[in-house]
């Protein structure tokens, strides 16, 4: 053979997919089953340096097929060896079928011209040696694409023997086409052999052969079954331990009874989506966290409460009490008489009020702090008393941990699928093989899916484009952009946060002043309500900014979404801080009773207006109208917004230019997410405040839950924008996460630091008005503890105990934080092993048709 | 429940608990939908019903642009008819307890359209194709989409994905385990 002494370099400058390959891959194109008016004939690379223009993709010259990694790894083999270029199948035998042009073709006509005096054996199925070197040289697609024409049946596929696949591949795919039937007859044989399978299974390849050598000769044929035998003994089917299944399964048949909704999320699912109906888990989620809460709340504070004597708190309080017990007898009563003072003359309408606000009638029952005290129940060995403060602080702290324990444990669930992937994730691959809810079951939905879908690919291809042209000015524009917009967000922000701050800063002096009813309600609202207006509109003009800003559609979903988080928790941190500098800071001299705004005057109403008598049934008070106003707002905005914009948009789409822009109304996931977030933290906040928050949180979820659903499927259209599931899914527990965070801090803090009010609460008899808190009730409590059990106790808290306790922790993460990394590298190398055989396997390949080319080239004909 | 539960002895019940990822109640709740596609003629567990009134009536599966090849993926025989325990295989395999491993196999399956098993460029235009609905990519996006698509997945860039390389960057598309769920 002339010339070739050649490299296969010199031939295919930088070549990564054998030629043959290629081609196959061309006249796959023309063998069946789909429409051929798409020019196949490009590859990636044409592709890439045709959109790339000036992008570091430029080093490669056009039309070449190559990428970094397999290039040097087939210059190895080709430095290695001075090869003979890998046959070429000869063109002629598919020229009756018309080629589309392509940039490749091109490239490879150079090569035909080179090369025309190899000989090349012809394809022709009834030549069986070309047969062979056929279906080893091209990749495994092609060997079944002439098997498919054989055989079109599937089963066929299965029971009759193919040797021309792997062993391997063959019983991997035979155990993979198993059916439940064949699974259950092969259950039941396993039953009956199961003894002889287990030795079966022990035997390795080396004793099997062993075996096999004994018996007869080896022979290829006994070979292969030996290896089919060793491989179907690892592949492990179905082999779950049985018991703990059953179990398992028990557990999950006993929840399945208290499962609800999900004929609800079953119908939501099939017009919106897995996205949407995420939203509606993650709701229900919230309300069984919330009915969790509600009930430990319930059983040990409101139900005792009840339940036990004395009645009054001055009952409790025995003749020869300490210091402390007499004042806060004092301070009770002065609240008391000041209460019933206010109280005396309300009308019906004011009563009304009260119910909105959370004062007059409503202020002194069980739904607020103030109203708790100790109570004692009748043993039969004589009078105990329920610590209440105790309890209190307790189920308190046991709602948190709970609370946190759920958030963890369902944000793992969530993020088990995608943490450290962010980087890594197969963006395209999941767009198309995980594009389609396998769960839709309407129509319109699967049509507007199918659209969003169409789009979806579109602006992700355009976005890819985009980034390979790389504009220089044009960023800098862009960049000139962000900073402003940035800029204006910040300020708009900024001055939300002093509207929140003013309000409620006024609120305290408006008080004092005599209003009228109507008037008053209104004063009394306005930081809520101002609060609630920017929650509401704040987010949309954030939509409209992120537009200018011209981020890719997934980074402007999440930047929209940290603004208006950040709207939600400034503007709650602004309430409770301006709460927290009016009750609580100041100097302690011009304290009574544990409050700063108490205005010493017990007969004249209207002196007292603006007097707090018990700070912390403030705050409760202030929660409980953020919390009402909140659910009223929802209900409002679904009937005075969404429900007339539907009937508008019905009656009109057509008439009306400005209406069909509007478009109709769309679920919009974020934002209401963010509203759900900050119902669940607004109920933590108050949960210490006013123990039955919790309770109306949950009949929140449940009504939220209805009215959500009845306007999703009257009054919204499905959004034609793709929202990822997985993602928002995590996303939704990690901003619930920081909610938590965000409330658990102030709520410590005054447990730890504060000195609670001695007129009202379950910690009056503890306070002493400047240092004891709240937290005392837990030392009194261990102190009084057995000497032993007390010491152990101590023990924990002490430096002895921490510092070993934290270096521990600290060394188990660094210890996961190398495992992670060791399996990322482990990883990584297995990727690379992978890229590797599969070069293998191509060069080994075109060896074999290398020496198989010059066997026929010895003896032609 | 009303009669059902006879139908199954309570071995074969144990067996199909066994052997998919449905408990008993849920095992039963798919046979009603079963019989219901038949309009409670197939009251009998070994009835077959035709591959298209599965296909026409499961309402899942009739706007599923994909419907053609699930049915063909688990019918167990090949005269285009599904017994229940066909059926029962399939809601098992979508059913929101189904491991990732064997929903990958299926999924797989699935969009291996000329079942040679690899999804090859064919298939995947065929995906997509069938994805987008009337209308369709230009070809430009389309081979660009393709080209993305080995980009990511084909690691010994043969041009096609075989099922390891397939099953291995499913591992990275974070919305598989949702997407490809039926609810009972």
């Amino acid at each position: 053979m002339k010339g070739t002494n050649l490299s296969y370099a010199d031939y295919i400058p930088l070549p990564v997919r054998d030629p043959a390959i290629m081609e196959d891959r061309q006249d796959d194109v023309h063998d069946t089953f789909l429409t051929d008016d798409q020019p196949q004939g490009q590859s990636r690379g044409d592709i890439r340096a045709r959109h790339n223009g000036g992008s570091h993709y430029q080093k490669y010259p056009q039309g070449h097929h190559m990428y970094p990694l397999p290039t040097q790894i087939y210059d190895r083999y080709v430095d290695s060896s001075t090869m003979e270029r890998p046959p070429k199948r000869e063109r002629s035998f598919r020229h009756h079928e018309p080629e589309p042009p392509s940039d490749y073709e091109m490239g490879t006509n150079v090569n035909m011209n080179d090369s025309q005096d190899f000989k090349i054996p012809s394809f022709r199925q009834d030549n069986p040696v070309a047969t062979i070197i056929r279906r080893r040289n091209a990749s495994s697609r092609n060997r079944s694409t002439i098997r498919r024409r054989e055989r079109e049946d599937i089963n066929d596929y299965v029971e009759v023997e193919d040797n021309h696949m792997l062993p391997s591949i063959q019983i991997q795919r035979r155990e993979r086409h198993k059916t439940l039937k064949e699974r259950r007859s092969s259950k039941k044989a396993g039953i009956v052999v199961s003894e002889n399978d287990d030795a079966d299974k022990a035997k390795s390849f080396r004793e099997r052969y062993a075996e096999t050598k004994e018996k007869h000769d080896i022979t290829p044929r006994h070979l292969a079954s030996i290896l089919r035998e060793t491989a179907s003994a690892k592949i492990t089917d179905w082999t779950r331990p049985k018991k703990w299944d059953k179990i398992t399964k028990g557990i999950r048949e006993f929840f399945q009874n208290f499962s609800i909704w999900s004929s609800h999320m079953r119908v939501i699912e099939g017009r919106f989506g897995t996205a949407i109906m995420s939203y509606f888990r993650f709701l229900r989620w919230l309300m069984f966290l919330n009915a969790y809460i509600m009930i430990i709340q319930f059983f040990s504070i409101t139900v005792p409460y009840l339940a036990l004597s004395p009645r009054t708190f001055t009952d409790t309080v025995p003749p020869n009490a300490s210091k402390f017990i007499q004042d806060a007898q004092l301070c009770t009563q002065n609240y008391s008489i000041y209460h019933e003072n206010n109280m005396r003359n309300e009308s019906d309408f004011q009563k009304f009020l009260d119910f909105l606000l959370g004062t007059g009638w409503m202020e002194r029952t069980v739904l607020f702090y103030g109203e708790y005290f100790n109570k004692t129940y009748y043993m039969p060995d004589g009078m105990k008393t329920y610590d209440m403060g105790l309890a209190y602080l307790l189920s308190a702290g046991v709602s948190f941990i709970i609370s946190f324990i759920l958030i963890v444990k369902n944000s793992s669930k969530a993020i088990k699928g995608t943490f450290g992937m962010e980087k890594s994730v197969a963006m395209f691959v999941n767009k198309v093989f995980c594009g389609w809810d396998y769960c839709i079951r309407n129509k319109k939905a699967a049509k507007v899916k199918k659209k969003s879908l169409l789009t979806d690919f579109r602006e992700s291809l355009e976005e890819q484009r985009k980034t390979w042209e790389k504009a220089e000015e044009s960023r800098i524009k862009l960049f000139g952009i962000r900073v402003g917009m940035n800029l204006l967000i910040f300020g708009i922000l900024a001055g939300a946060l002093f509207l929140v701050y003013y309000t409620t800063d006024r609120l305290v002096e408006l008080q004092k002043e005599k209003l009228s009813e109507i008037v008053a309600l209104i004063v009394q609202y306005i930081p809520t309500i101002t609060i609630t207006i920017l929650n509401f509109i704040i987010p949309i003009l954030f939509q409209k900014i992120v537009v200018l800003e011209k981020y890719s559609s997934r980074a402007e979903i999440n930047i929209t979404l940290a603004r208006s988080i950040i709207l939600r928790l400034a503007s709650l941190v602004v309430l409770v801080g301006t709460l927290y500098r009016l009750l609580i800071l100041g100097s302690a001299d011009f304290k009574t009773c544990g409050n700063n705004k108490w205005a010493d005057s017990t007969n004249s109403t209207s002196a007292t207006k603006g007097s707090i008598k018990c700070w912390e049934t403030y705050v409760g008070q202030q929660i409980y109208k953020l919390v009402l106003l909140d659910l009223i707002v929802e209900v409002i905005i679904v009937v005075i917004v969404q429900f007339p914009r539907r009937l508008i948009y019905n009656k009109y789409q057509k008439k009306h230019k400005l209406v069909q822009k509007l478009g109709p109304n769309e679920f919009d996931l974020t934002q209401n997410v963010i509203d759900i977030i900050y119902t669940q933290t607004i109920s933590w906040f108050g949960m210490f405040f006013s123990p039955l928050i919790p309770f109306i949180t949950f009949l929140k979820c449940v009504i939220f839950f209805y009215v959500r659903k009845w306007t999703v499927l009257s009054n919204c259209a499905p959004a034609e924008k793709t929202n990822a599931t997985s993602r928002s899914n995590s996303l939704f527990m990690m901003v619930l996460l920081l909610s938590f965070v965000f409330v658990t801090v102030p709520i410590g803090y005054m447990v730890g630091y504060v000195p609670p009010s001695q007129s009202c609460g379950p910690f009056r008899v503890y306070s002493d008005n400047t240092t004891n808190v709240m937290f005392d009730t837990i030392s009194l409590t261990i102190k009084s503890w057995p000497n032993t059990a007390r010491d152990i106790f101590f023990f924990f808290g002490t430096v002895g105990f921490l510092v070993p306790v934290m270096i521990l922790l600290v060394l188990l993460m660094y210890y996961f934080w190398l495992l992670g990394q060791g399996y990322k590298k482990r990883e990584q190398l297995l990727t690379i092993q992978l890229k590797l055989e599969g070069q293998d396997k191509k060069f080994l390949l075109s060896q074999v048709n290398a020496i198989l080319m010059q066997a026929d080239a010895g003896n032609p004909g | 429940m009303g009669g059902t539960p006879s139908i199954f002895t309570e071995q074969e019940l144990d067996d199909y608990q066994e052997l998919t990822y449905f408990t008993k109640k849920e095992i039963l709740h798919v046979h009603k939908r079963f019989v219901e596609l038949e309009q409670g003629k197939a009251k009998d567990k070994n009835a077959k019903i035709p591959i298209e009134r599965i296909k026409d009536d499961l309402p899942e599966l009739k706007v599923n642009p994909f419907k053609d090849r699930i049915c063909k993926v688990f019918s167990s025989s090949d005269d285009g008819t599904m017994s229940f325990e066909d059926f029962l295989d399939m809601m098992s395999v979508f059913s929101e307890n189904a491991p990732k491993s064997v929903k990958v196999e299926y999924a797989f399956r699935i969009y291996d359209f000329d079942e040679d098993d690899v999804i090859s460029s064919r298939d995947l235009q065929e995906v997509v194709n069938r994805l987008t609905g009337d209308q369709q990519l230009s070809d430009e996006d389309m081979q660009q989409l393709i080209d993305n698509i080995f980009e990511e997945a084909d690691l010994d860039d043969d041009d096609s994905l075989s099922f390891a390389e397939f099953e291995h960057v499913i591992s990275k598309a974070p919305d598989f385990m949702n997407s490809f769920r039926i609810r009972l």
